[in-house]
Order: structure tokens, then C-alpha cells, then sequence
């Protein structure tokens, strides 16, 4: 995410994203959700394609009859053969660890809840590794055709940790009583639940309702993950928190609020039994500690290294290095400082975007491991349009420069990063005076800053890096920064916010998609959303994390932290 | 007495309650909490209904009203990030505290007296020097250097104690060196300082002519006056070592309510910055009361100056 | 009243300070080592081989010093994790902590000496106010104040200044409060009283000097403990703002690189603040131990 709501210097925290699917050859055939049908195209197994996977929403899947699933689940309880858990993991998480991230009732627009999310709950339907939208607790769903409608059936013999069957009566309730993100969209479109028999529950909306598979099946929301209703009532929201019970892989055993955690092995997981028997998760904010950690043995995986310790993890030969793709990283460039700054030419603002250096960006504060993409919406989001990378170009930045008139260079009052990330500022504000264009870093206060990000008169002017990595689609993001009364949006332009009031008016999905494509493509031609690099979120992996790099970090598709937690394995 | 006690009390009550409102208006002044714990991509309606389940939206003084009612029968509040009763968090973490600030407490005692002692005892000697330096140092190196220096010393290449977390007592030695490093330093400078004043008085000088072993002078007579002032600023160097231990507890990873205030301010987490202030205020006024009740008890004067 | 006034001027002040020959009479290092810390933050224009806040051009991110393998002598102390050179860096950082330093203390002992002169001279229920106002005080979590101001304010030099004298004062008020008020009781004091001259008369000309020195003690050592205290905000994000150069940012931000093996990034803006601090230290020693030998306990 770009603002990171848990605590800590590092706002790393909650990232949505999409990895490309790299092994494990799978074949979806999908239609978009949000867009005109396109048939897919079975995407070969192999180090990232250059056509970008585009995660669209399937309309139906179903495990009996596709021939294609990489994991093929079981639908009955793991068979008594499979060993039981044993040993335990340590995982060293970066910020605070509030319980509130227990509760998917409650879940913020942001992908951190989802790592307790993954590992205490499941939902009907979730990302798994290589497959978007898997069917989960349900055992196959079907969205209509005319998208009125939503049908899921649950597996067989799936219980909570409580020994409570899951029902649909648990899926209507989670769905009914959801307070989180999305949830007012969630519950406007709906117009009720029907539970066709033990096993089936039929969502049926009011009218076409297109994103409803991706606010519910993936982390958009936390509608989908089901949490039982009679415990919750029982205890109700707060004391779910201090004890929550849920259907994933681990169950919750003990926790001190914002310390630590610990969970322990659901033997009766419907997808496998766990191989590892306790994780302990501790909130360690320091990120020196955290590497100290590691080297000490004390934790086996530890989140997001930075880019000032990465050596000292590369010398270390038994650590390993994790990067996985998170949100991306851009400059904004369309809330002006004055009103005559020379960024009102279309020029200068490209000159802006050619005379950042990517690569050295890159090299310093994610050593190198960060992809380029060329849309600062992530490109494997439903609804984003791909762009190649943006170039390094001094000589032309200057020429651009000179066209426009300002050789010279101008000042632009600031550059404000999101905080905590300073260095960010830094870079681009030294490698914009190699065209002349002096600004001054201004690191702000957190609580200033998003005060300040919100429209109005006190808006941030001048140059704003932002981070964004929230889960959501593009039209989200669009509508949140850059449409008149987004949330977080410094910009009033009729191209964009025409286009984005077309769009949530739309029903056709085709008119739709042409809309969001033209929004995307003014942003980024007119330069006033300068794309600088994906972030790479760098984790540590300790020597007793038997699995490799790819099983467990970035698997998960719009996932960044590790998982599936029932694959975790242990060399011991 | 009665009269004098119930006066003191209502002192006490008076400025409780001015500091509540007090810190109620500033937390309030520094922005919306909303934004900050729900976050970016929040839609108006996420955080509209996130102000409506924390009771922002009221007007303030029906928020303070509630605020003080609860607070007076023991309710602090729900924590805006972590869902769980004020209270309880401060509560659980408050021993933690305690502990990590007592034992440093000790370390700046063992470490800071005996040095001072013999600097003064040895003043102007090459010990004296010695032990000048050594106090400079630990006056002009920031807390959390240290600490991260015996992270990678201790932990990280010799193995001996573990980096960070709580649990044995091996978790606490390097916080609490850390964390009593510069005040060990202040202790030496006031042992010395105040040493070297009752060494020089007449006092003393008369111990010596009566001709007393020069260990029985220092340690009988000499120290024991010195150490008045002494322990006064150790039960200052407390209060002070609860207030900056959030950098010791970030850096161990120590669960203490220096980072529970530390981070619900930068949440703009209310109730906990509200609940804390006030229980730290509570037993700085709870405690001065009762020492005040206690001196008026022994020297009746004071009840009625 | 103008006899009264030259018989009522404390005669100790003079002795001490009197003749000028004291001045011979400085200690060598700390005098060298604070004057070089003015030299250098006034002309650090002229010193610095580069400006501190941008990134050598031509060099390298976390490049070592010159003596060691991969060091280069375009930078003689190494680059930072931006490419900016280490050795500008802290001749610039020389202006951040002289000004830290010298603001931090007029702040707080400017406050620190008015409630400590007026809870000293004036007695009464003022004194219990204001000493139970500093007791209280120490309560008060002022790394709170400083995230505060920080968010109401704006990151900037000027917070830290404000929250150090904010919280420091303290310990200007009670020991200045104690010399007032045995002041008070002096002879040429209670001359002054009886023969008429208004308060703020005799604070200013009577109290004020005499307490002057035990102010100077303690100025001199506030200025060691508001160096360290920037590293401090710093680490909490409340400190100086970067990219300005000041020795606790440089501390704080490179706090992590120990592990990798990057040493020079805080040893030497370590270096600098343990020798500004010992050379204050020492200074205010030496100051103490020359204008009232008999007092020990500053």
C-alpha cells in the first residue's frame, strides 16, 4: 500500500499486487469481469513472459471439471497417510501486530490483514499460487452471465477450528455483518441471499454487479472470508479479536496485543495438513533487529529488509533474499506549486520523466531487484493497461528543456515523499538538478501527511511521491487519485473525471474497458503521473526455511507476504 | 488533618482532570485518525463509517463528557488500532516497564556509584581521569547506538545473549545497559561531585583526626552522606528512564508503554494516547499525594503551612 | 541610591571575574576542540569540499574512505547511502549542532532562569507553584511533544529547539530557584529592600549577575545533552529533517548500516558528537571549578 496503517517507520506494509505466474503451467480460461470477454490464452510455464498476465476475474471455475489446476485439491480431509506437523516457524513480522487484522469482518483497504487473513481464515474464493480467484472453501462458484448473480457451493466435510461445520448460514452471515472495505458497495449492490440447500448460497444483486468477484474473491475485501457465526455472536467483534476461530491452515493459540502471536497446525485443513506445528509471528519495528534476527537464527523468515541492509544480508551465505513485487512507486506531477510553474508544460514534465535515473534508483534502494513498468498502476491489475518502461534520457530531457524555455531550470517548492521514504525524495531530487530542476525535500509527519494528500485547498503541491499497493483495480485507483473528489487526489481534470463518472454509470463492459484504457492513457501521456519503478518488497529467508524463494514469497498472486502457510516447510 | 487531606485531594483530582482535557484537546488538534488506521484507497464511506464506530463524528465535549465518565469508573477505552481495551494493553505492558527501568536503574546505580566514589576518593589522579572519560562517553553516545552495538557484538557475532525480545533474563541485559548507559554516567559525575563535597567537610576531618582507617571514613561516614543527593536523582533518572525507553524498546523489540505511546501517537490512536497520558499523570499525582499526606502525617507543620 | 547601588554590587562577582588573566587560564583541548567546532560551522562554505546534500557526482553509494579498498580520495570519508560525501557532510553538520546546541540552551535556560528567579526571589505560593510544576513536568512523555509539534508544525530545526527547551528547563528552575534563594537572604539584598529599590530593579541588578554563573555552568553542560538528544528525535523521525546535514541524522539514518560493514557512516559523525560533548563537559568543569570552587553539585 502507499500509506501503510500499522505502525513502524516502514510503511512497506500491505501490498496488493499480482506476480506473473511463473511455473506450472496453467491455463485459465477466464473472461474479465470488467471488461469486453477476451479469450485468454493458456500462458506458457517460464521466467516472466513479456505479455503481461492480466488477472481478470473468471466467471466460473469449478475443480471437478477444469483439467487444469495446478493444485489439485482434495475435497475430503487430508488422508491419514500425511505426516503430522512438527516443528516450529519463526516469523519476524515488520511493524506492530494488531488484532484487529484477526477480523476480517473488519479489514482495511490494505494487504497486510491478509497475511493473518491467509493464515487463521479462508475464504470461498482466494488467490492461491498460480491461480487467481481458486476456489477455496467453496469447491466451485458461477457467476452469471449477465452478472445478477453469484453462485458458490462449499466443500465437503470443511469444519472451523472449533469443530462448528463451515454452512452457509456462516457465508450469509460473514457476508451480512462485513464492516470493512467495500463494504457499503458490497451490501448497496446486493439484494439478498439465497441459501439454496446445505452446501449452495446464491448471491443475487440488484443489477449487473461486474466487480463483485474481485471485491469479494480476492483482497479488495474481506467479505469472502468466512468466520463462523455462532462464535462470533458468542463473543462478539471484540472478544473475536483477543480469541478469533476461523477455517485456514493454523489456528489461533495465544497472542500479546501488538507483540506477538502464536498459531498452531489445523491437522483438518481441507487443502493439506500443515507440515509445520506452531508459527510464532513477533512485531520487530527496528529493521537492524530484524537482520539481527535472522543472522542469530532466532527468526527464519524476517519481512521487508531494506535497501541500506541488503549486503549484510548477501554476506551472510546461509540468508537468502526474497524480493516480491508490490505496489508501484510514482511521482505526481499535476498539482502545481504556482500557477505559473513551467510544469504546466507538457514538455517539462516529460523532461521530468527522462531525466529520472530508474536504474540507479533501483540499484541503491532495492539492490536492482525491482521491475520497470510503465503505468504507476500496477500492470497486472484488472483494468490497467500496460506501458513499457519509462526511459533515462538526459540529453533529450535537457533538449525538451530548452524547447520549452527553461534551460535554466526552475524551482518547484517541494517533493514530498510518503513517509517514511526519504531517500526516495532524495534520489529524484538530486537526479532532477542533472536538468536544472532544484526542489526541497519535505519530509512530513505521518498524520500531516495524509491530512494534507486529501483535496481542498491544503492539498500538496508541487512533487508528491506516492506508493500505492492497495488491492483494488484500476478504476479504484484512478477514481481515488485522480478524479476531482478522490480521496486522495490533487488533481481536477475533466479527461480523467468525465471519463471515471462514464465508467461507474456504465453497464457494458466494453464501453467500460475503452473508458478506463482512455483515463489511464491521458495520465500517462500528459505526464502527470510519472511512473518511477515497481517496488520490490525485500524479505529475508533464514537458513531452516526449506522451501525455495518462489514457493512461498510472491507466489500468491496480489500477495506479498509469505504463503500458502500449510506449504511453509522446515528443514529439521 | 481532615481538612488538610481533602484539600490535597481535591488538588489531586483538579489537575487529573485538567490534564485529561488537556491532553484530550491536543490529541484532537493533531489530526484524524481515520485516515491514518484505515488508510489510502479508503473510499468517503470507509471512513465515515470508521469516524462512526470510534465516535469521532460527535462534538467534542459530548466525546470528552464520555471520555471522563468512562475514565472515572475505570473504562479507558477501546484502542482505535488494536481493538482491545486500554487497560488491558497498558497493563499488560506496564510491568514490562517497570522492569526494563528498575534493572537499569540498578546497572546506572552499580555501575555509576563505586566509579564515582573512587574518582573522588582518587580525585586528580590518573583514576580520576579515567573514570571522567569514561562517564563523557557515556553522556555523548546516544542510547540506541549502544544498543545496536551490542546487538551486533553480543548477539550477532559472539552469540551470548539473544538480539531481541522478552522472556529470560538474558533478553533484558542489553536493554537495560543500554537503556542505563548515559544515566550510569550521571550517577558517576554526582557521586563524584557529591563525594568530593563531604570529603572536604569539617565533619569528615574530624573522623580522620580521631583517627579512623581511611576505608571506615569513606565507606561509613563519607558515603553515606553523599548519598542523599544521589538517590534523589535516581528516583528522577526512574521517572526520566520510563519516558525515553520507547527508543530501547524499538530497537529490543521490547514491549513496553514507551512504544505503545510512541505509536498511538503517530495513529492518532486516542484512547491509548488519552489512557496513558492520564495513568502516567495518575501516578505521578498519586504518588506525590501520598508522599505529601505521608510528611503532613509525620510533622504536623507542614498541614498548615 | 546610586552609593547604595555600587555598595550593594556583589563584590564576589568582581573578584572572580576581575582580571583578565583568567583567560590565560582556559583549558587547552576543550577550547580547541569548541572553537573548531565555531570555525568550522562559520565557514563551512569555504571547508566543505562538496554540498552536503547532494550526491558526489561521479561517485558511488556507500563508497568507503579513501585509505580502504574501493575508497577513492573524491570523497576522503566515504559517500552515504545517497552518494553524498561523509567529510561535507559533517562540516555542514557543525552549523546544525552549533545552532541546536546554542538555541537549544538559550531556550531552555532562558525559561529555566525567569521561573527560577521569580520561584526564588518571590517566595511563597509562586515557589510551591512552580516547583510543583517541575516536579510534575518530568511526567510528561515529551517525546510526545515532539511528534506533536511535528505534526502541527512541520518538521524543521525549530521543534527541536522548542521541545528541548520545552523539557530541559527544569533543571535551570531548581537550581537556580536555590541560589535565589539564599540570595535573597544576603546582606547587600536586604540593603537594597530597605532602602527601597523596586523588585525588578534589584532582580536585574542584584540577583541576576550572581546567579549568571551558575547559569554558565550549566549552559555549557546543556549543550552536550542537546547534541545528543537531536540523535534521539532523529531516530524517532521528530529530529532534524534530511537531508539537511546534522551529526545525530547522520547517526540515526545510517544506524542500520553497522551490520553491513559500513562503519565510517557512524563512527565518524559519532566521533564528532562524543568530542563536542566532552569538550562541553570539560569546559563547564573547568568553568565551575573556576568562578565557585566550593560549589560541586551543577
Amino acid at each position: 500500500m502507499r500509506r501503510g496503517a500499522s505502525a513502524s517507520e516502514n510503511r512497506f506494509s500491505r501490498r496488493a499486487f499480482l506476480t506473473q505466474v511463473v511455473g506450472g503451467g496453467v491455463a485459465l480460461g477466464v473472461l474479465s469481469a470488467c471488461g469486453p470477454s477476451a479469450p485468454q490464452s493458456p500462458q506458457n510455464a517460464g521466467p516472466a513472459p513479456t505479455a503481461v498476465e492480466k488477472l481478470n476475474a473468471p466467471q466460473s471455475i469449478s475443480t471437478a471439471g477444469a483439467a487444469n489446476t495446478a493444485a489439485a485439491q482434495p475435497t475430503a480431509a487430508p488422508a491419514a497417510a500425511s505426516t503430522q506437523p512438527k516443528g516450529q516457524f519463526n516469523y519476524v513480522w515488520h511493524t506492530t501486530i494488531s488484532p484487529a487484522w484477526f477480523d476480517p469482518q473488519e479489514n482495511p483497504p490494505q494487504i497486510t490483514p491478509y497475511n493473518f487473513a491467509y493464515a487463521l481464515h479462508d475464504a470461498l474464493v482466494k488467490h492461491l499460487p498460480g491461480q487467481p480467484f481458486a476456489p477455496s472453501l467453496a469447491e466451485s462458484y458461477e457467476v452469471a452471465p449477465d452478472f445478477t448473480s453469484a453462485t458458490f457451493k462449499l466443500r465437503q466435510g470443511i469444519k472451523f477450528h472449533n469443530g462448528d461445520p463451515v454452512t452457509p448460514e456462516d457465508v450469509q452471515f460473514t457476508f451480512e455483518h462485513y464492516r470493512g472495505a467495500n463494504a457499503k458497495v458490497l451490501h448497496d449492490k446486493t439484494e439478498r441471499i439465497d441459501l439454496v440447500d446445505n452446501r449452495t448460497i446464491r448471491f443475487q444483486f440488484k443489477s449487473a454487479f461486474l466487480d463483485f468477484l474481485t471485491l469479494y474473491g480476492c483482497a479488495a475485501s474481506g467479505a469472502g472470508w468466512i468466520v463462523p457465526k455462532a462464535y462470533y455472536q458468542k463473543v462478539g467483534p471484540d472478544g473475536f479479536k483477543q480469541q478469533p476461530v476461523g477455517a485456514g491452515p493454523y489456528r489461533f493459540v495465544s497472542q500479546q496485543p501488538g507483540t506477538q502471536v502464536t498459531l498452531e497446525a489445523f491437522t483438518e485443513y481441507w487443502r493439506k495438513t500443515p507440515n509445520v506445528k506452531t508459527i510464532v509471528m513477533r512485531g520487530v519495528a527496528e529493521e537492524a533487529t530484524r537482520v539481527a534476527l535472522l543472522q542469530t537464527g532466532d527468526a527464519d523468515v524476517a519481512n521487508l529488509i531494506p535497501g541500506q541492509l541488503l549486503d549484510a544480508v548477501r554476506k551472510d551465505s546461509r540468508l537468502r533474499l526474497a524480493p516480491v513485487k508490490a505496489g508501484p512507486i510514482w511521482l505526481e506531477l499535476g498539482a502545481l506549486d504556482k500557477p505559473d510553474s513551467p510544469l504546466k508544460d507538457i514538455r517539462v514534465r516529460q523532461a521530468v520523466s527522462l531525466a529520472i535515473d530508474r536504474k540507479a534508483f533501483n540499484d541503491a534502494e532495492m539492490g536492482g531487484m525491482a521491475p520497470a513498468e510503465g503505468n504507476w498502476i500496477p500492470e497486472d491489475w484488472p483494468g490497467a493497461i500496460a506501458r513499457p518502461a519509462p526511459t533515462f534520457d538526459l540529453a533529450r530531457a535537457k533538449q525538451l528543456m530548452t524547447e520549452a524555455g527553461v534551460a535554466e531550470g526552475f524551482d518547484v517548492d517541494k517533493i514530498t515523499p510518503l513517509p517514511p521514504y526519504s531517500s526516495f525524495a532524495e534520489r529524484i531530487a538530486s537526479q532532477l538538478r542533472a536538468v536544472n530542476i532544484r526542489t526541497q525535500v519535505n519530509n512530513m509527519e505521518r498524520g500531516a501527511f495524509y491530512e494534507q494528500l486529501a483535496p481542498g485547498p491544503n492539498r500538496l503541491k508541487g512533487f508528491v511521491i506516492q506508493l500505492s499497493g492497495e488491492p483494488g483495480d484500476a478504476a479504484a485507483r484512478v477514481r481515488e487519485n485522480a478524479t476531482c473528489d478522490g480521496t486522495f487526489s490533487g488533481l481536477c481534470i475533466p479527461d480523467v473525471s468525465d471519463r471515471m463518472q462514464r465508467y461507474d454509470a456504465s453497464t457494458d463492459a466494453q464501453e467500460r474497458k475503452k473508458l478506463l484504457d482512455e483515463a489511464q492513457s491521458y495520465l500517462l501521456d500528459n505526464y502527470l503521473m510519472v511512473p518511477i519503478l515497481r517496488q520490490a518488497l525485500i524479505h529475508g529467508l533464514g537458513p531452516r526455511l526449506a522451501n525455495s524463494v518462489e514457493e512461498i514469497e510472491g507466489a500468491i498472486p496480489q500477495y506479498v507476504y509469505i504463503g500458502p502457510y500449510e506449504d511453509i516447510r522446515l528443514t529439521d | 488533618m481532615r481538612r488538610f487531606v481533602l484539600t490535597r485531594i481535591g488538588y489531586s483530582a483538579v489537575s487529573l482532570v485538567l490534564l485529561s482535557l488537556t491532553i484530550f484537546v491536543v490529541v484532537r488538534a493533531t489530526g484524524d485518525p481515520a485516515v491514518l488506521l484505515i488508510g489510502p484507497g479508503a473510499s468517503r464511506d470507509d471512513l465515515a463509517q470508521a469516524r462512526t464506530l470510534w465516535g469521532l463524528d460527535r462534538p467534542w465535549p459530548e466525546q470528552y463528557v464520555t471520555f471522563l465518565g468512562n475514565a472515572l469508573r475505570g473504562n479507558l477505552g477501546t484502542s482505535f488500532q488494536y481493538r482491545v481495551p486500554v487497560r488491558d494493553l497498558y497493563f499488560e505492558r506496564l510491568p514490562n516497564s517497570l522492569l526494563l527501568a528498575l534493572v537499569a536503574l540498578l546497572i546506572s546505580l552499580v555501575l555509576g556509584v563505586p566509579l564515582g566514589i573512587i574518582s573522588a576518593v582518587k580525585v586528580d589522579t590518573i583514576w580520576d581521569s579515567i573514570s571522567k572519560i569514561v562517564a563523557m562517553f557515556g553522556l555523548s553516545v546516544p542510547n540506541f547506538f549502544i544498543g545496536l552495538l551490542m546487538i551486533n557484538l553480543f548477539a550477532v557475532w559472539l552469540r551470548w545473549l539473544p538480539a531481541a525480545g522478552i522472556g529470560t533474563w538474558q533478553h533484558l541485559v542489553m536493554p537495560a545497559i543500554a537503556l542505563g548507559w548515559y544515566f550510569a554516567a550521571s550517577m558517576l559525575r554526582l557521586t563524584r561531585s557529591s563525594m568530593l563535597e563531604v570529603l572536604d567537610s569539617e565533619y569528615i576531618k574530624l573522623a580522620r583526626l580521631k583517627g579512623l582507617p581511611e576505608t571506615v571514613v569513606i565507606v561509613k561516614h563519607a558515603f553515606r552522606n553523599a548519598l542523599i543527593p544521589v538517590l534523589t536523582l535516581a528516583g528522577i533518572n526512574l521517572v526520566i528512564m520510563v519516558n525515553v525507553a520507547v527508543i530501547i524498546e524499538t530497537i529490543f523489540a521490547w514491549p513496553g508503554i514507551g512504544r505503545l505511546l510512541y505509536e498511538g501517537i503517530s495513529f492518532r490512536d486516542f484512547p491509548v494516547v488519552q489512557g496513558l497520558v492520564v495513568m502516567a499523570g495518575g501516578m505521578i499525582v498519586g504518588v506525590n499525594l501520598l508522599l505529601d499526606l505521608l510528611y503532613a502525617w509525620i510533622d504536623p507543620r507542614i498541614r498548615y503551612a | 541610591m546610586a552609593s547604595i547601588g555600587a555598595l550593594a554590587r556583589p563584590a564576589a562577582l568582581r573578584q572572580r571575574m576581575g582580571s583578565a588573566r583568567w583567560l590565560t587560564d582556559v583549558p587547552l583541548l576543550p577550547t580547541l576542540i569548541l572553537g573548531g567546532l565555531v570555525f568550522t560551522a562559520l565557514l563551512a562554505n569555504v571547508l566543505a569540499p562538496y554540498d552536503p546534500t547532494l550526491p558526489i557526482a561521479g561517485g558511488r553509494v556507500f563508497q568507503p574512505p579513501f585509505w580502504m579498498e574501493g575508497g577513492s580520495t573524491n570523497a576522503l570519508l566515504g559517500t552515504d547511502f545517497q552518494g553524498r560525501d561523509v567529510l561535507s557532510r559533517l562540516i555542514y553538520g557543525a552549523r546544525v549542532s552549533l545552532l541546536v546546541g546554542v538555541t537549544g540552551t538559550a531556550v531552555a535556560g532562558g525559561i529555566g532562569l525567569l521561573l527560577g528567579v521569580i520561584a526564588g526571589y518571590l517566595g511563597g505560593w509562586v515557589d510551591q507553584a512552580v516547583m510543583r510544576l517541575t516536579d510534575a513536568w518530568l511526567a510528561l512523555p515529551f517525546l510526545m511533544f515532539a511528534i506533536f509539534l511535528a505534526a502541527l508544525l512541520g518538521a524543521g530545526v525549530l521543534n527541536i529547539v522548542i521541545v528541548f527547551g520545552f523539557v530541559y528547563w527544569t533543571r535551570y528552575a531548581r537550581v537556580i530557584r536555590g541560589e535565589v534563594l539564599s540570595l535573597r537572604e544576603r546582606e547587600f539584598v536586604r540593603l537594597a529592600q530597605v532602602a527601597g529599590v523596586s523588585t525588578p530593579r534589584i532582580i536585574l541588578r542584584h540577583i541576576l549577575p550572581n546567579v549568571l554563573n551558575t547559569w554558565m555552568v550549566l549552559a555549557s553542560l546543556t549543550v552536550g545533552v542537546v547534541i545528543v538528544t537531536e540523535a534521539s528525535l532523529s531516530f524517532l523521525g521528530v529530529g532534524v529533517p534530511p537531508p539537511t546535514p546534522a551529526w545525530g541524522l547522520m547517526l540515526s539514518e545510517a544506524r542500520s548500516t553497522l551490520m553491513a560493514g559500513y562503519w565510517w557512516l557512524t563512527v565518524f559523525p559519532g566521533v564528532c558528537i562524543s568530542g563536542v560533548v566532552l569538550a562541553a563537559n570539560l569546559f563547564g568543569d573547568w568553568l565551575r571549578i573556576r568562578l565557585d570552587p566550593q560549589r560541586r553539585d551543577l
